[in-house]
């Protein structure tokens, strides 16, 4: 007998696509539990996390985003049989139904501000040349540069904090990024009917702050937000 | 990181590890079940070893001390 895969939850009866494909090309298939349904595939095993699995599990919880907003499930949830899955998804689907409904309607976007990269490659460089300094100078020229980056730290979160200021009712939640390769990295809440204002509104302020590296990434599924 | 990666390359970078941090560590869990089993290891530097390792899993591998440590991946 086959293992069980979820990918995500969706409100009941959103079915996914005919010949829709998850992870190790198997088919998706719908499962309704109580007031949601549960996209599942075949498995016989839970999968290893690698960067095929991980775009497979994602590009079926980014189809189910096209028609409503699901609450994506976490990578490995397996079960040895569809039943037991099933039996796990009942025994707390309050739980699950109140998260789905607290999403509904809603997107994720993904933003992180920084100062540009030429600024920090002028401050790392900086400190490159005074390495060669002595050891107790060296360490006074690494604890100022500790607390150099603790305010720049500090500044990158008033970006933000100055930047949700604009967004205003748009950003319904935020959460800290999902991995930032440095900088502030926030995750935001956005219901679908505000998502081009949301896009223009740091546009504008992209514009206004062109010293500022300023990225926004998505709509994303909520994952940030399925808890 | 090499400071001289073009932007376009290193916008892609950055959303492929936006990505796998969002697949690997967010999301709902229903079993309670799910290790990724790189205890200790932060999740952005999995996600940068499953960037290097896009074409092999990466597969946690029990060291010496009886810990599990990410195996060595090739570069791209």
């Amino acid at each position: 007998m086959s293992g069980c895969y979820l990918y995500c939850l969706v409100p009941l009866g959103h079915l996914p696509p005919a010949g829709l494909t998850g992870v190790g090309g198997a088919e998706v298939r719908g499962c309704d539990v109580g007031s949601f349904t549960a996209w599942t595939s075949d498995a016989d095993a839970r999968p290893e996390p690698s960067l095929d699995g991980v775009r497979e599990h994602h590009g079926v919880v980014q189809v189910a985003l096209e028609e409503v907003t699901p609450l994506p499930v976490r990578f490995g949830e397996w079960a040895a049989d569809s039943g037991q899955l099933l039996e796990r998804l009942r025994r707390e689907r309050e739980r699950f139904g109140t998260a789905l409904d607290a999403l509904a309607g809603a997107l994720e976007f993904g933003l992180r501000v920084d100062v540009s990269a030429e600024e920090t490659h002028e401050a790392n460089g900086a400190f490159g040349e005074e390495l060669s300094a002595d050891g107790r100078a060296y360490l006074r020229q690494l604890g100022r540069r500790r607390k150099e980056r603790r305010a720049q730290v500090a500044e990158r979160e008033a970006l933000v904090a100055e930047l949700r200021d604009l967004l205003g009712a748009m950003v319904r939640d935020e959460r800290p990024g999902a991995g930032s390769a440095g900088g502030a990295s926030v995750a935001h809440l956005v219901a679908r009917d505000d998502a081009e204002a949301y896009a223009r509104t740091v546009d504008r302020f992209r514009g206004e702050r062109p010293e500022l590296v300023v990225e926004v990434l998505g709509p994303w599924p909520p994952y940030s937000f399925a808890s | 990181m090499d400071k001289q990666v073009s932007p376009v390359h290193g916008e892609r970078r950055v959303a492929l590890v936006e990505l796998v941090n969002r697949v690997l560590d967010r999301g709902v869990v229903v079993s309670g079940e799910i290790t990724i089993s790189v205890a200790e290891v932060d999740l952005l530097y999995l996600g940068v070893r499953l960037l290097l390792s896009s074409i092999d899993p990466v597969v946690p591998e029990r060291g010496s001390a009886g810990r599990a440590s990410p195996v060595d991946a090739r570069a791209p």
